[in-house]
């Protein structure tokens, strides 16, 4: 085989090696084995598997459900997917676009009384940027698509 | 100037760009709504994030070119795409880390999108590393357009992650998600980041292909490295 | 800041995070630029040293 022609023998394998991957996870449902956190629905459906272990969980925080303790510390609110969802309970200073409606995913482990306690809560921003004054919309609809749990459903 | 090379005025005119988008995106745009002014890191940040894959995607480009050739100079081009992804990349990673703060409350997470870009820089890194230690050029051209190419498959990852995967980071905004006057400024920088881009890919492949010229030239044995004995002399006759 | 009634949700002050940003956009960009003429100075003056 000449010098040319195995460089471009090379150079065709490094290119399928490099689709296949990328063909792989776009299309292997690895979507499934790798989930950043999970819904309220997929959580609740999860029971006592839950509890006690280290899990993220993603959803909008429910509008109303937001409640501040009298000691200051601790943050409860509902964080809901739509269809179900899971009381938490923060110890942790919220950043400061936590609000009603808004995505959010927070780290912690169920508790077996029924609250995932949790001390890294952050906010998940949508891909929506609007100048100060545009009415907000609190279509939940709209908004749960920020948390992508039909892309990349089990 | 002796020669304003066509480099040197990409260069120039990216740099000016730069300066006006970013004095608009500070002082002319609004604020978000509920970003506030945080929301001004968008028109660094996304023209980073949009050059820093193209110039990687342009560095896979040149590496099928070297290995179709096997010339120097794409080997060079190569090179230089490479590093000027990495200084994006990098960047890329530290002012998402600082906008991530305010807004998502945490430095960093391991997300999809923050792994796979992290990733991407690190993987190139180790490809100039890698470079740094072939001594032979024609196998250092080989090897590194072999990793370009195949660790390339991070960057479409990186783009694409958000919308395959569950994330903390949000999918890619579109002119119809952004208002009006955000664009302006936005559009602007990102074109200053692209002509700084070329600019960096330019200079860099100059170096490199001065550095592979020396090398050619040091190479044949004709000439003694220095600092050894030159047997040319014999001192008996 | 944090005393004053900010309305909900919504991030109040923040030019601490873009004064960074953009400095470190800056101080990045020009670090690299004069990092390349450093180098290419010293490997074109050797070249011409020939």
């Amino acid at each position: 085989m000449s010098e040319r022609r195995r460089r471009l023998v090379i150079t065709l394998v490094a290119v399928l090696v490099s689709g296949g991957v990328l063909a792989y996870l776009a299309l292997g449902g690895i979507g499934e084995n790798l989930v950043y956190y999970w819904s309220p629905s997929e959580l609740n459906a999860s029971g006592d598997q839950a509890i006690g272990a280290s899990i993220r969980l993603g959803g909008l925080v429910e509008p109303g459900s937001i409640e501040r303790e009298p000691d200051g510390l601790t943050l409860r609110f509902a964080v809901t997917d739509g269809e179900e969802s899971v009381r938490v309970a923060a110890k942790t200073v919220p950043p400061a676009m936590f609000r009603e409606g808004i995505g959010v995913v927070v780290e912690g482990t169920m508790r077996s009384d029924g609250w995932f306690e949790t001390r890294r809560l952050m906010v998940k921003h949508d891909n929506e940027y609007a100048a100060p004054g545009k009415d907000e919309d609190l279509d939940i609809k709209e908004l749960m698509k920020s948390m992508q749990f039909d892309e990349s459903a089990t | 100037m002796k020669r304003l090379r066509w480099d040197a005025i990409i260069g120039l005119v990216g740099l000016l760009m730069l300066l006006v988008g970013s004095y608009i995106g500070l002082f002319a745009a609004p604020p978000e709504r509920h970003m506030g002014e945080v929301q001004r890191l968008m028109y660094v940040h996304v023209p980073t994030a949009w050059i820093s894959m193209l110039v990687l995607t342009a560095a896979f480009g040149f590496a099928i070119a070297s290995m179709w050739t096997g010339r120097p100079k794409w080997d060079a081009v190569m090179t230089g795409a490479t590093e000027t992804g990495v200084v994006l990349g990098a960047l890329l990673t530290v002012q998402g880390m600082i906008w991530a703060k305010p807004t998502w409350g945490v430095w960093w997470d391991w997300d999809v999108r923050l792994t796979t870009t992290l990733i991407m820089v690190l993987f190139f890194t180790g490809v100039l590393v890698l470079r740094s230690y072939v001594a032979e050029p024609e196998r250092r051209a080989t090897w590194s357009a072999v990793a370009v190419i195949v660790g390339y498959v991070d960057v479409p990852l990186v783009y694409f992650c958000v919308r395959w995967f569950r994330s903390l980071h949000q999918v890619q905004s579109s002119p119809e998600t952004v208002a009006s006057t955000m664009i302006t400024p936005l559009r602007i920088n990102a074109f200053a980041m692209l002509f700084l881009a070329i600019w960096f890919v330019a200079r860099r492949s100059r170096l490199e292909l001065a550095r592979l010229r020396r090398e050619s030239v040091a190479l044949p044995p004709r000439r003694a490295p220095r600092g050894t004995a030159v047997p040319e002399a014999p001192q008996e006759g | 800041m944090n005393e004053m009634a900010m309305p909900e949700g919504v991030i109040g002050g923040g030019w601490t995070y873009v004064i960074a940003g953009y400095a470190i956009t800056a101080i990045v960009l020009a670090a690299y630029a004069w990092i390349l003429r450093r180098r290419l100075r010293r490997t074109e003056n050797a070249e011409d040293e020939r």
